[in-house]
């Protein structure tokens, strides 16, 4: 078996988090909305801008549309949680914010059930006979 | 809204928001029908949706848009549909039909801290969606200011038991206040009295088919 290449070992929420502070700490009009994923990588930022970074708690659709009412002030927010519940659990919100305009929202969510190490766990359950 | 026919099934819906409709735009919004994309507005909500012929009545008699449209609402070519469109119509915040978003959106308006007052409105049985109770939590939580629901309960729920519609608002450490949802002196007292937190206006209307 080969060897995992050096760039596929980058942890993808630590990187999401660089990328996200630097640009909150470049834009005044950047935000960021997240339901509890990758908070300890997030302290920093939500220390220097807490007016612009929200935790919502374990509340997916409850970030999607934070993130649409605060982008309706005019910010630019950027809503993230791991790509499952990103896409799956707000599926309605995400669509209604998109389809009515109300915001320009950016998703960004790492960690889909199929390339994570720790996927398997958010993977679909196995169907299962009665 | 004698004019608006053709959604009689909503009929209920409407009536039961229209007093409190009025009130707003006319004591209690900071809005002007000739800026309505001002900054500094305060932001009305409509979240329950449906049968908006009271909101539409209200927006047209306080000059949002020419009275001429209300004639043909829910026409084809109408900008005044079933359920608001906020790219259609001045005036209109959101877009709404789907329940169980307008609380939530107003929790993202408020999370800033400007200064604009953000009120949304919803229906007793919209508050079913788990939704409400994130946003609710939310807010209580991050003690949001200038932020008010008002709950019309028309007793539409299919479980409706005493005291449970505001309890999840209560615990999340909102100010609750009932009123009449007719009766406008009440409308305006509860509305406008100062809050350091959100606030809950509990509106009760006529029974839905009464």
């Amino acid at each position: 078996m080969s060897a995992i290449p050096d760039h596929a070992r980058i942890d993808t929420r630590a990187q999401f988090a660089r990328t996200a502070t630097a640009l909150l700490d470049e834009h005044d009009d950047t935000a960021l909305v997240y339901a509890e994923i990758s908070g300890q990588f997030l302290e920093e930022a939500a220390r220097r801008h807490p007016h612009r970074v929200v935790n919502v708690g374990i509340r997916e659709q409850l970030m999607i549309n934070v993130a649409a009412g605060m982008a309706m002030t005019g910010l630019r927010p950027i809503a993230h949680t791991f790509g499952s519940f990103l896409v799956e659990r707000a599926f309605e919100q995400s669509s209604w914010a998109s389809a009515t305009r109300t915001s320009p929202v950016c998703w960004w969510g790492p960690a889909a059930p199929t390339t994570s190490p720790r996927g398997a766990a958010r993977t679909r359950p196995r169907a299962t006979s009665p | 809204m004698s004019v608006l026919t053709g959604d009689e099934k909503h009929t209920a819906a409407a009536t039961s928001t229209l007093d409190v409709l009025w009130v707003l735009y006319d004591r209690v919004l900071r809005t002007d029908p000739a800026r309505p994309d001002d900054p500094e507005r305060d932001r009305f909500l409509l979240s329950k949706g449906h049968g908006p012929m009271a909101y539409w009545a209200v927006l047209a008699a306080f000059g949002f848009f020419p009275r001429s449209w209300l004639q043909g609402w829910a026409g084809f070519d109408s900008p005044l549909g079933q359920h608001p469109d906020r790219m259609l119509v001045p005036g209109v915040e959101i877009s709404s039909g789907s329940l169980g978003h307008g609380l939530p959106l107003a929790v993202g308006l408020r999370a800033r801290g400007n200064p604009a007052r953000v009120v949304v409105l919803v229906g007793d049985a919209e508050l079913d969606e788990g939704s409400n109770a994130e946003a609710a939590a939310l807010a209580g939580a991050l003690g949001l200011s200038a932020l008010t629901a008002i709950v019309i309960d028309n007793h539409s729920r299919s479980y409706d038991g005493p005291g449970t519609l505001v309890a999840p608002f209560r615990a999340a450490g909102w100010q609750v206040r009932q009123v009449n949802g007719h009766d406008h002196a009440q409308l305006a007292e509860a509305l406008e009295r100062p809050s350091s937190g959100p606030v809950l206006v509990h509106a009760e209307t006529a029974a839905k088919g009464a």
